[in-house]
C-alpha cells in the first residue's frame, strides 16, 4: 500500500515523456520541441524527453497515423511499460485534422491506441500542452 | 577485417526530428552504405488538393510543412494569381517578403540548436531556439499564430504592418541582432564545434549538379543559386541582398551559410520596414480561376521550392504539383553517409537540414 | 531569359521528325513539347550546351487526352519540357542514366500515376506503402 503511493507520487513528480510524430507536418512537433527550450522548460516541472519508450511513462503523439506509421505507432506503445498514457497533440493526432480524408491516412492516433487526453490547436500551442500534461499528472 | 552490421536508425530515434528511416551498413566504425525509407509522412496532398477549392488549398498547402508554412503559401498564392492575371498591391509584396525573411530566420536558428543538439552541444540548442522565440513573438503578434499564419490571400495579405508594430518590429530585430555574436563565435572561436565540422559530409560541385541540390546546401558549395536574386519574386527586386557562398561545402559551411543568411534576412526585414509603400493589402480574386498552367519558384529557407498548377477553369485545380528542396538532398544522403565515422552520421545528418513532412507531402 | 531562338536550333537539330512548339506562358515559364522518343537526346543536348543547372521537378498529371509529363529544368531561368503518353499501361525512358537526380522524382510518379520508367535502376515505392493495392492515387476517379 505505502509502495503503491510511494510509485504514484514518483510518477505525478517526474513524468518521462516520449515524443513521435507520425505523419505531421511538423507545426506542433517544433511546439512540444519548443517546451524543453528556456522559454517554456517543462523540466522545471520534472517532464524529462526520454530517448527510448522503454524509458517512457507518456508518449505524446502529434500528426495523423498514416498507413506507414501505423505498425511503428503501435510497436513503440507495446515497448512502453504499464502504467502508461497517450496524449494526442494537435488536431491531426486528435482527429486526422486537415488530412484526415487522405488516401494514406488512417485517422487520428485513437484509431489505433486509447488515448487519455486530447489536445487541439493547429498547432498547438506550447501553453496547451502544458496545460495539457499538468491535467494529467493530477489523474496519475 | 572487420565484421558488417546493419544498424537501422528510425523511424522513431532521438536523432531524428521525424518520422523516416536510415539503415547503416557499417564496416567497425566506419560507414559503408547507407539507404534512406521515406513515406511516413505521405499525406497525399496533391491528390487532396484536387477535391477542395482554391481558397481552401491555401490552408492545406500551409500544412504540407510547419516550418516553412509561408513560402508554401506565397508559392502557391504567385501561382494561382498568375493563372488568374491578378497583380498584387506593392504593399501586399513587401509583407509577403517580410514574412518570407523572418521564416527564413526561425527556419535557420532552429536548423542550428538541432545541428548543436546533434553534436551533443545542448547549450547552443537552447539559445538557439530562445532567440528564436523573438521570431515567433513578431509572427504572433503581426499574424496571430507562431507557427501557421494564415498571412496570404489570393490577390495579396490578409495581415498589416502598423507603424507601432513596425517600430517594435525593429526593435526586436536589434534584440535578435545583438544575439548573433553568441553564433557566429561558435563558428569562428569554438575549437571543437569546429572541430566536429570542419571537412565533414562534404557536398562537392558535381553533387550539387548531378542530384539538383539547391539551396544553402548548394550555396555552401559554391554555387550561387538563390532565387530571390536569380527570378525575383514579390519585392525582392527592390530591395538589396547578398547571396551568401562559401566554397568548402562541409558541415562548417553549411553554418556559415545559413548565419550569413540571417544577417541578410534581418537586413531585409529592416528595408521592408523602412520602405513599406502605403496601398490596400490585396486584389479580389475570383472563385473560378482562367484555364491555363503556371510553374512558379520561390527561395524557401531550403532552397527552391517549385509549385505547379494546372486549371481547368473551374473552382478546384486539376493538378497541383509540389516539389521542394530537401529531395534532392534526401536524394544525396546515401552518397553522403559513406565513408564517415559513425560519430559523424548525426551532424551530417541534421547539417542537410531535410523536411521530411515537406518531402512526403 | 531563355534565348528562344537557339533553343529552336537546338531542338530542330535533336528532333528531326517533328517540328517542337515552343510557348512562354503567363508565368514566364518556357514550356516545350517533344515526343518520348525525342526526350533522352533533347535533355542530353541541354546539358551539353545551354546554361543548364539543374532538373527541378517531373510533374505527371492526368487529362482527358491521357497522361503528360513535364520536366521542369532550370537554365538560369525555366524551361518545361512536356511529353505525352497514353493512359494505359504508360511507359517513357528513363533520365537517371543522364541525371540521377531524376531518381525519386520517378519514382514518385510510378506511384502516384503509374508510369513505368525504362531504365530506372530501382522503381519501387517511394512514397505509398509497400503493400499499396489500390489504384494509382492521382488517376483514381473519386479519390478513394
Amino acid at each position: 500500500m505505502m509502495l503503491e503511493r510511494l510509485f504514484r507520487w514518483a510518477r505525478r513528480r517526474s513524468p518521462w515523456v516520449l515524443h513521435f510524430n507520425s505523419g505531421g507536418c511538423n507545426g506542433c512537433d517544433i511546439e512540444v520541441l519548443d517546451l524543453l527550450t528556456p522559454r517554456y522548460d517543462i523540466e522545471r516541472l520534472g517532464i524529462l524527453k526520454e530517448a527510448s519508450p522503454r524509458y517512457a511513462d507518456v508518449l505524446l503523439c502529434t500528426g495523423p497515423v498514416t498507413r506507414q506509421s501505423r505498425d511503428r505507432v503501435l510497436r513503440i506503445y507495446e515497448q512502453m511499460p504499464e502504467p502508461k498514457w497517450v496524449v494526442a497533440v494537435g488536431a491531426c493526432a486528435c482527429s486526422g485534422g486537415i488530412v484526415a480524408d487522405s488516401y494514406n491516412v488512417l485517422g487520428g492516433v485513437d484509431k489505433i491506441l486509447p488515448v487519455s487526453l486530447y489536445v487541439p490547436g493547429c498547432p498547438c500551442r506550447p501553453e496547451a500542452i502544458i496545460d495539457a500534461v499538468t491535467r494529467l499528472l493530477g489523474e496519475i | 577485417m572487420m565484421g558488417r552490421m546493419t544498424i537501422p536508425i528510425g523511424p522513431q530515434h532521438p536523432l531524428l526530428k521525424e518520422p523516416y528511416s536510415v539503415s547503416l551498413e557499417m564496416s567497425g566504425e566506419q560507414v559503408v552504405a547507407a539507404s534512406l525509407r521515406v513515406g511516413y509522412v505521405h499525406r497525399g496532398i496533391e491528390q487532396l488538393a484536387q477535391r477542395r477549392s482554391y481558397v481552401q488549398n491555401l490552408y492545406l498547402v500551409e500544412r504540407v510543412c510547419g516550418i516553412c508554412s509561408h513560402v508554401h503559401t506565397t508559392t502557391y498564392c504567385q501561382a494561382v494569381e498568375r493563372l488568374a492575371d491578378l497583380q498584387i498591391p506593392e504593399r501586399a509584396a513587401y509583407i509577403r517578403v517580410l514574412l518570407c525573411e523572418l521564416e527564413r530566420i526561425h527556419s535557420h536558428l532552429l536548423w542550428l540548436g538541432v545541428l548543436a543538439e546533434a553534436i551533443g552541444f545542448t547549450t547552443i540548442f537552447m539559445y538557439a531556439w530562445r532567440d528564436r522565440e523573438i521570431i515567433l513573438d513578431i509572427m504572433d503578434a503581426l499574424t496571430g499564430g507562431r507557427v501557421s499564419h494564415a498571412a496570404n490571400v489570393i490577390g495579396g495579405v490578409r495581415v498589416d504592418v502598423t507603424p507601432p508594430q513596425a517600430e517594435w518590429l525593429g526593435g526586436r530585430l536589434d534584440e535578435l541582432a545583438g544575439q548573433m555574436y553568441l553564433f557566429e563565435s561558435l563558428l569562428h572561436d569554438d575549437r571543437s564545434f569546429q572541430g566536429r565540422t570542419q571537412g565533414v559530409g562534404v557536398i562537392d560541385a558535381e553533387m550539387v549538379h548531378s542530384f539538383g541540390v539547391v539551396g544553402p546546401l548548394a550555396r555552401a558549395s559554391g554555387c550561387r543559386m538563390d532565387l530571390r536574386r536569380d527570378a525575383p519574386y514579390a519585392a525582392y527586386s527592390r530591395l538589396d541582398f547578398q547571396v551568401v557562398t562559401a566554397s568548402a561545402g562541409d558541415v562548417w559551411s553549411l553554418a556559415e551559410v545559413r548565419l550569413g543568411e540571417i544577417r541578410q534576412s534581418i537586413s531585409l526585414c529592416r528595408q521592408v520596414l523602412d520602405g513599406l509603400p502605403e496601398g490596400d493589402l490585396a486584389v479580389k480574386a475570383p472563385r473560378r480561376i482562367p484555364a491555363g498552367e503556371a510553374v512558379v519558384r520561390c527561395e524557401a529557407p531550403r532552397g527552391e521550392l517549385l509549385y505547379y498548377i494546372r486549371s481547368d477553369g473551374s473552382e478546384r485545380p486539376a493538378r497541383l504539383k509540389i516539389r521542394t528542396p530537401t529531395l534532392p538532398a534526401l536524394m544525396v544522403l546515401p552518397r553522403l553517409l559513406p565513408g564517415l565515422e559513425a560519430a559523424d552520421v548525426a551532424p551530417v545528418i541534421a547539417g542537410t537540414d531535410l523536411c521530411i513532412a515537406c518531402s512526403d507531402r | 531569359m531563355i534565348d528562344l531562338e537557339a533553343l529552336r536550333e537546338l531542338l530542330l537539330g535533336c528532333c528531326p521528325a517533328a517540328i517542337p512548339s515552343i510557348q512562354v506562358g503567363v508565368d514566364g515559364e518556357t514550356y516545350v513539347d517533344i515526343s518520348q522518343d525525342d526526350l533522352l537526346g533533347v535533355v542530353y543536348a541541354l546539358m551539353q550546351t545551354t546554361n543548364w543547372h539543374h532538373l527541378s521537378a517531373i510533374t505527371g498529371s492526368a487529362d482527358e487526352e491521357g497522361l503528360q509529363v513535364l520536366y521542369h529544368v532550370w537554365l538560369g531561368a525555366g524551361l518545361s519540357l512536356r511529353v505525352r503518353c497514353g493512359q494505359e499501361a504508360p511507359r517513357l525512358p528513363s533520365l537517371v542514366p543522364l541525371i540521377p537526380g531524376a531518381d525519386w522524382y520517378e519514382r514518385e510518379a510510378h506511384d502516384l500515376l503509374g508510369i513505368e520508367f525504362s531504365g530506372h535502376p530501382n522503381l519501387k515505392p517511394l512514397l505509398l506503402p509497400d503493400k499499396w493495392d489500390g489504384p494509382p492515387p492521382l488517376l483514381a476517379k473519386d479519390g478513394a
